[in-house]
């Protein structure tokens, strides 16, 4: 018997015109892998919470949910809560305790289970995920992935039969990540727990699901298994979700689909695909097919104005501590997009902070177009030459409509109402922000914030933009809009400088990049050169075509390659 | 033997209780020298001898003031060591004044051992106890605050860089700031709401919840509970007979101790002294093993 059923369910948000969901008809079998995916505002939230009564959000609803054959409303409040864990998309809020231990029995306190039973549950599940260093700590001391383990662990102890996850992955660095998906992976086939999961992060959670639903507009509009979704990208081959499949699916066309060929998921199964589909009579972009390699040429003539410059910089937060930044040396040129790669923990955002003259390096400096930031008054250095954008965009909100929060930078710096009505209207269309106009800031979508946050930003006009993982839990579309927002920005002269765990998204959109390894940084690079001399740490189409094709890193090159291959055979 | 620390908190919260009660409602010299005895040795024992120096510093301070102070507001006593304003300053109420200094500065000392030793955890496990549900607010408060902190770090930090906070005027100064306090609020309320979630969502509202905890009540506790107890008899039937009284005013009654009396200086001596014995037994133990491995 299914574990899982939704008939016909359709929900109406209160005061919204739109169904958020219409018609979802779904079964998924006891120990299914099942992965949600859809664009932001697609429903897949929707859709998850409105399978556990408990967190069900307010609306209209019609249609059944059935969870063992039985009617949600039906059921034991005890049966529901152990029943069906969920596991949220931020780590941090979804905390109740103060301590590792507390934190696991919560639930488990909830049902009222005796404290002999707790300790050898807690024991348990701590032994299975080897967090046992973990359980004296306090939560706040933990790192974003140690935090949603312990998630995972605290909803665990409740022994579910259904695992329902909302974007668990979405605020954690590429490590953290796959690890957790991998334990997941672990856990669904070792316990044979049921897993519905909703994911941005498609290139490692389709290879191992069961299952794809793919939700539009409220609607499934696909829902098997992850290989034939091939078949529904078919007929709609410019459906936005397309670029947040897997690298190798996308690499899949539809020739090949055409050809009965089985698509491919994984990286691995994608070289193989690449190898027997296409030839590679034409290994490079540059040199066969005669065009240009953007980056040098592009770049070469900026060499003698260097918009940031650290100069042999030395950095520790505390007398005490260790240093995070040990002679580091970088030069950004004027109107070049440059990120910064690097492990967790090696100061990225450190190094982010003292290009902003946030915080002083003890030894060395921080130059910006040639002046020291410790010479820089905060209205100079903040009002005209660079804005730097936070991690988590909800910081910079301060108040109830985008509007007025727009607004309001302006007024503050003395600016008449007229004039700032009218820049902030002009950057709003810009950014496409101004249907959101009246809407709390809060809440907008994570896409939307970091949408309105850039806008914040660039109402002063800066001269050097920093961007702090910009693309963190953001979908692939809107990965593709910020990537040519900043191309935009770029080319009008503006300097921008990201800091990044995205290889994908750096190795589109940046013009040069390098890598913050013990305290240095590595050469800067260009994307084409940084990703093709690395094995590991690179883009996966750069590992699909590696061998076969030349310095292509993007999934794009690896597209037009494939494509004058096609066109050579057929000539 | 255990640490004091490692000893059931049902344990310690009866030994602070009790010696926080004898050190405040007694003004007998001895009792508030062997409370201070043993609470500054306890210090010295679990922490950084300069970290304890540091804080007798501001005890020896609040000492001085205090037992400067008494003699000249009370004038009472019969044995003037010489006049002020026409005001007798008296032996009898200086050294009434250094017991009193003594004693504060033991119940200072008790409570800085007592943040040490009762942590977050143990009231937690306390108030657990008597309301589960209020056990784990307060819990949720704990882990909020330090969240709080950083979050508030962070938006300052985040306003300034993005140049909202560029006007270097006080009043734009005090605007800035306001405005970063109602963002934090803001964010409060949402980061609120998402834990109510994550609460219902694991059955918070469900009726008979229990309190989890990692302590045991073992025979060493019962045995040290018993010893506390057996004190505080002793100490409250010697104050309710009167025994352990002792009068400043108008002049020192240096009286021969009763029977009663001797008990109970010997039972609070034992008792003041407890943590630190068993401490610095303990370390001396530790000493051994280690050799060992």
């Amino acid at each position: 018997m299914a574990i899982l059923q939704t008939k016909n369910l359709t929900f109406r948000y209160p005061e919204e015109k739109e169904n958020a969901l219409s018609g979802v008809t779904l079964t998924v079998e006891p120990g299914e892998f099942v992965v949600i995916a859809g664009a932001s505002g697609s429903g897949k939230t929707t859709l998850l919470r409105l399978l556990k009564r408990e967190i069900a959000p307010y609306g209209k609803k019609t249609g059944d949910v059935l969870f063992d054959g039985i009617p949600q409303e039906e059921m034991e409040e005890r049966d529901s809560v152990s029943g069906i864990g969920f596991v949220f998309q931020n780590p941090e809020s979804q905390i109740v305790a103060d301590r590792v231990m507390h934190e696991l029995a919560f639930g488990m306190e909830s049902l009222g289970l005796s404290n002999g039973e707790m300790g050898r549950r807690i024991a348990e599940i701590t032994g299975y995920f080897g967090i046992g260093d973990l359980v004296r700590r306090e939560v706040h001391d933990l790192s974003g992935g140690e935090k949603q383990m312990l998630n995972l662990a605290s909803v665990l102890v409740m022994r579910p039969k259904l695992l329902l996850l909302d974007e668990p992955t979405a605020q954690l660095d590429p490590i953290a990540a796959s690890n957790f998906l991998s334990t997941l992976k672990k856990l669904n086939l070792e316990t044979g727990i049921t897993v519905i999961l909703t994911e941005h992060r498609l290139e490692e959670a389709l290879p191992i699901a069961d299952r794809l639903v793919l939700m539009d507009q409220g609607h499934a509009v696909f829902d098997g298994r992850p290989e034939e979704a091939a078949r529904f990208f078919e007929t709609a081959p410019d459906h936005p979700m397309k670029d947040g499949l897997p690298t190798a699916m996308r690499l899949f066309g539809n020739d090949a689909a055409m050809e009965g060929l089985p698509c491919p998921l994984s990286v691995r199964d994608g070289r193989a695909f690449l190898r027997e589909r296409y030839g590679n009579e034409v290994r490079s972009l540059v040199k066969d097919a005669g065009e240009e390699e953007k980056t040098p040429e592009k770049t070469a003539g900026k060499e003698e104005t260097a918009a940031v410059e650290l100069d042999r910089v030395w950095f520790r937060y505390e007398k005490e501590s260790r240093d995070v930044l040990r002679e580091a040396s970088l030069k950004i040129r004027k109107g070049e997009h440059f990120a910064i790669l690097g492990g967790n923990g090696e100061g990225k955002s450190t190094a982010l902070r003292i290009i902003s003259g946030l915080v002083k390096p003890y030894r060395g400096s921080a130059r910006l177009f040639g002046r020291k930031t410790t010479e820089l008054k905060g209205p100079e250095l903040y009002g005209k030459i660079l804005a730097m954008l936070p991690q988590d965009p909800k910081t910079v909100f301060l108040k109830k409509t985008l509007k007025d929060d727009l607004t309001d930078v302006l007024l503050k710096n003395g600016e008449s109402k007229e004039k700032a009505g009218e820049k902030v209207r002009s950057v709003a269309e810009e950014l496409g922000l101004a249907s959101l106009f009246d809407r709390h800031p809060y809440d907008l979508s994570g896409g939307e914030q970091e949408k309105a946050a850039l806008a914040k930003a660039l109402l002063k006009d800066p001269e050097i933009l920093l961007l702090d993982e910009p693309t963190k839990g953001l979908d692939a579309a809107f990965k593709k809009e910020l990537s040519g927002m900043i191309r935009k920005l770029t080319s009008n002269g503006v300097t921008v400088v990201t800091v990044t765990h995205d290889v994908e998204f750096a190795a589109v959109s940046a013009d040069r990049l390098t890598f913050l390894f013990d305290g240095g940084f590595r050469e800067g690079a260009a994307p084409e050169t940084f990703f093709s001399e690395n094995v590991f740490y690179t883009t996966a189409a750069s590992r699909i075509s590696r061998d076969h094709y030349d310095r292509a890193v993007t999934v794009e090159s690896v597209e037009r390659l494939m494509e004058l291959n096609e066109r050579k055979r057929a000539e | 033997m255990r640490r004091f620390d490692e000893y059931h908190p049902a344990v310690l919260l009866a030994y602070y209780v009790s010696v926080l009660l004898f050190s405040m409602f007694t003004v007998h010299p001895l009792v508030i020298l062997f409370s201070f005895t043993g609470a500054v040795s306890y210090l010295f024992a679990i922490d950084r001898k300069r970290r304890v120096l540091k804080d007798l510093w501001f005890y020896l301070f609040l000492f001085l003031l205090i037992a400067a102070a008494n003699p000249l507001v009370s004038h009472n006593g019969v044995t003037p060591l010489f006049f002020l304003n026409g005001q007798a300053v008296t032996l009898e109420s200086l050294l009434y004044g250094v017991v009193l200094a003594f004693m504060l500065s033991a119940v200072l000392a008790w409570f800085g051992s007592f943040n040490r030793v009762v942590t977050s955890e143990k009231i937690l496990f306390l108030l657990g106890k008597v309301s589960p549900k209020l056990s784990i607010v307060l819990s949720s408060a704990l882990r909020f605050l330090p969240l709080l902190r950083r979050k508030a770090g962070e938006i300052r930090s985040a306003g300034k860089a993005v140049g909202l906070y560029a006007s270097e005027s006080w009043w734009g100064r005090v605007r800035s700031g306001l405005s970063a306090v109602s963002a934090l609020v803001t964010w409060s309320l949402e980061q609120a709401v998402e834990t109510g979630v994550s609460m219902k969502a694991r059955g918070f509202r469900l009726k008979g919840r229990t309190h989890f905890s990692a302590f045991r009540f073992s025979g060493k506790d019962l045995a040290v509970l018993i010893f506390i107890l057996a004190a505080d008899a002793i100490v409250f039937t010697a104050l309710g007979t009167g025994s352990l009284q002792f009068a400043f005013y108008p002049r020192i009654a240096l009286e021969a101790p009763g029977v009663l009396a001797v008990i109970s200086l010997a039972a609070l001596l034992l008792l003041f002294l407890l943590p630190a014995v068993l401490e610095i037994g303990e370390n001396i133990k530790w000493r051994y093993y280690r050799r060992k491995i």
